[in-house]
């Protein structure tokens, strides 16, 4: 029979493993909800290039067509105060919705975000690895933030293989090594506690101010029609195209009584 | 959380933050509002989506959702209104006058259904219950061209030539960019036989929109009965460049041509209006003359059989044919369609005097 070894481990070392775990559970639960955070923003940021050429572009158009109506009232009221500033205020918003049309247009398409499991799966695995938060100085902390931002931007184009390499090259990197001393980790591993957690009230924070955002709720209205297979932006594009060619016809008609004028 | 750990969270959200950016919230913010206005489940939504079908040209699937609508809420104005509009597109004038006549009901002071039914009858060949609609409409709403223009036609269709003429200038005054009232007028003047009036009209038609094939058609038809041949021919021939399949225009082509000696030219301009439209009586009738003239007998018989198939009410083409059969030598056919032409129209003069002549010959 051989004997066993008792190790007698003092109470920092104790603390150290306890910590350690809170640690890696907490890291665990950081990975989710970055991936869900990035998940939402990417869902978002396609849906939004659906909504703007669907229906945005349309509402830019009737934009430009009542800002043309306002400045042919204000032409036929020159001494109208009020009808100068409406037509000012309608030039304004005209502009406005052809600029962020014309943006989404110079974006080109967004492709629709329909992550893979594979690829969540390799998003996860790099939150838990590089997260700026599980920094020990700060110019790690920047090379982490750096990659993180990469990996954020692959992840909301679907691109797995770069997220792959990532990780491979953070692998092989020198400040993925570890190697510390017991005697200082349980301070570090403290403070990693306590960035993890302020990230993770950061994460939820943003999380919620999305679910709040205009964009969040009318997405969710066109995916619930569309589960009871209504196609709503086509409904919307549809609504504001009447009122495109109602706003035509007055347009006309203005312009009709300035040239009698 | 530190400035810097803040800096951290907005560049893991920085991805897509473009998407977020502020000059696409308002145009957010008014999509949801869309958004909530186009419920799931009550009859608007059903308008709506059939109003988005009938956009992307599908008919049969906008019909069925405005049904839909009706089923859920039988007094949704818009829902009648849009059926009646898609039903008259589809040729169902019975059930677009219906639904029309139903939006009134509800609606009586809707503009644009009096509008549409009005089209609606007319299509129908109800004439006098079109211009009724119109006028309610024109009532409604008197700055509109549109319901002016269609007063017009209406107008112009029954023969009230200067009902016509003065709802046209109505609709001119009120939106005068419109190449088509321009034209609609000049055809109403050149109908009364002011042909200075109408060249005048086409003209203006034309710049404002010089591709317009018809106006420079209808320019070239005015010039023609003015003697001008020469420009006739060069408006005819814009008209066809614009609009290479304009059968009308090839065949008044083929008669300024055939007016011009140039009879070659003429018959190939008739058999090309043919090839367009083959059941353009007119236009066999121009061909059975140019071969005629040709001394093609048996040709130009043919063609004018072909032009009385078409049209057996045109006296003329009975005459024509009978014309062509006597020099033919057949006495008794060319009998037979002179009659013919004056059962059609008893003062057809020429038929008179070439049947008692071939009766005499005979």
């Amino acid at each position: 029979m051989t004997a066993r070894i008792q190790h007698v481990t003092s109470p920092e070392a104790r603390e150290l493993e306890k910590k350690k775990a809170e640690l890696a559970s907490l890291e665990a639960r950081l990975a989710e909800r970055e991936l869900d955070l990035a998940t939402l923003q990417a869902e978002l940021h396609s849906f939004e290039g659906t909504y703007l050429r669907m229906v945005g572009s349309r509402l830019a158009e009737l934009d430009e067509i009542e800002a043309q109506i306002a400045e042919a009232g204000a032409r036929n009221k020159p001494k109208d105060r009020e009808a100068r500033e409406r037509a000012s205020q309608a030039r304004a918003q005209a502009q406005d919705s052809a600029q962020a049309v014309e943006a989404e247009q110079e974006a080109g398409k967004r492709e629709p975000f329909m992550p893979s499991e594979n690829l969540k799966k390799l998003y996860r695995e790099v939150a838990k690895r590089i997260h700026p938060d599980l920094a020990t100085d700060e110019s790690e902390r920047k090379r982490r933030h750096e990659l993180m931002t990469e990996a954020n931007r692959a992840y909301a184009e679907g691109d797995a293989a770069r997220l792959e390499a990532i990780l491979r090259d953070w692998e092989s990197s020198p400040e993925s090594a570890k190697g510390e001393g017991p005697g200082a980790e349980l301070g570090r591993v403290i403070r990693k506690i306590a960035q993890v957690e302020d990230r993770l009230k950061a994460i939820d924070a943003d999380i919620a101010r999305l679910e709040k955002s205009d964009l969040y709720h009318l997405k969710n209205r066109v995916d619930q029609a569309e589960e009871e297979g209504r196609d709503l932006l086509a409904e919307m594009a549809a609504r504001v195209d009447q009122q495109v060619v109602e706003a035509r016809g007055r347009l006309r008609s203005i312009r009709g009584q300035d040239a009698t004028l | 959380m530190s400035e810097d750990d803040n800096q951290v969270a907005s560049a893991l959200v920085a991805v897509g933050s473009k998407a977020l950016a502020v000059r696409s919230e308002t145009l957010v913010r008014r999509g949801l509002a869309l958004a909530k206005s186009l419920q799931p489940g009550d009859a608007d939504a059903h308008h709506n989506l059939g109003l988005a079908l009938y956009l992307k040209g599908d008919l049969d699937g906008a019909i069925a959702e405005y049904h839909e609508a009706l089923r859920l809420n039988p007094n949704n104005i818009l829902a009648h209104h849009s059926l009646g509009v898609a039903l008259r597109e589809k040729g169902d004038q019975e059930g677009a006058v219906a639904e029309c006549r139903e939006a009134l009901r509800l609606d009586p002071a809707c503009e644009l259904t009096h509008y549409w039914l009005g089209i609606a009858l007319q299509s129908k060949g109800d004439l006098e219950g079109a211009i009724v609609e119109y006028c309610t409409a024109i009532r409604l709403r008197p700055d509109l061209a549109a319901n002016h223009c269609n007063l017009g036609a209406a107008l112009y269709a029954s023969r009230d030539l200067d009902g016509a003429i003065a709802e046209y200038r109505t609709a001119i005054r009120l939106q005068p960019g419109e190449a088509e009232a321009h034209l609609n007028l000049g055809l109403a003047l050149q109908a009364k036989g002011d042909l200075e009036g109408a060249i005048t009209e086409y003209r203006t038609a034309i710049r404002l929109q010089p591709d317009y094939a018809a106006a420079h058609y209808n320019l070239g038809a005015v010039l023609y009965c003015k003697d001008d041949l020469d420009r006739a021919i060069a408006e005819c021939r814009t008209a066809i460049r614009l609009q290479p399949d304009y059968a009308a225009a090839h065949n008044n082509l083929g008669a300024m041509l055939y007016y011009k000696d140039d009879l070659e030219g003429a018959i190939a301009e008739y058999r090309t209006a043919i090839g367009f439209q083959p059941d353009f009586a007119e236009a066999h009738s121009n061909l059975g003359a140019a071969l005629r003239q040709k001394g093609d007998l048996d040709g130009a018989i043919e063609e004018y059989r072909t032009a009385t198939r078409l049209d057996p009410d045109r006296a003329d083409f009975h005459h024509d044919l009978g014309v062509v059969l006597f020099y033919k030598g057949d006495s008794d056919g060319a009998i037979a369609e002179h009659r013919e032409a004056l059962r059609l129209n008893p003062n057809f003069a020429d038929a008179h005097r070439v049947s008692a002549g071939e009766q005499g010959s005979a």
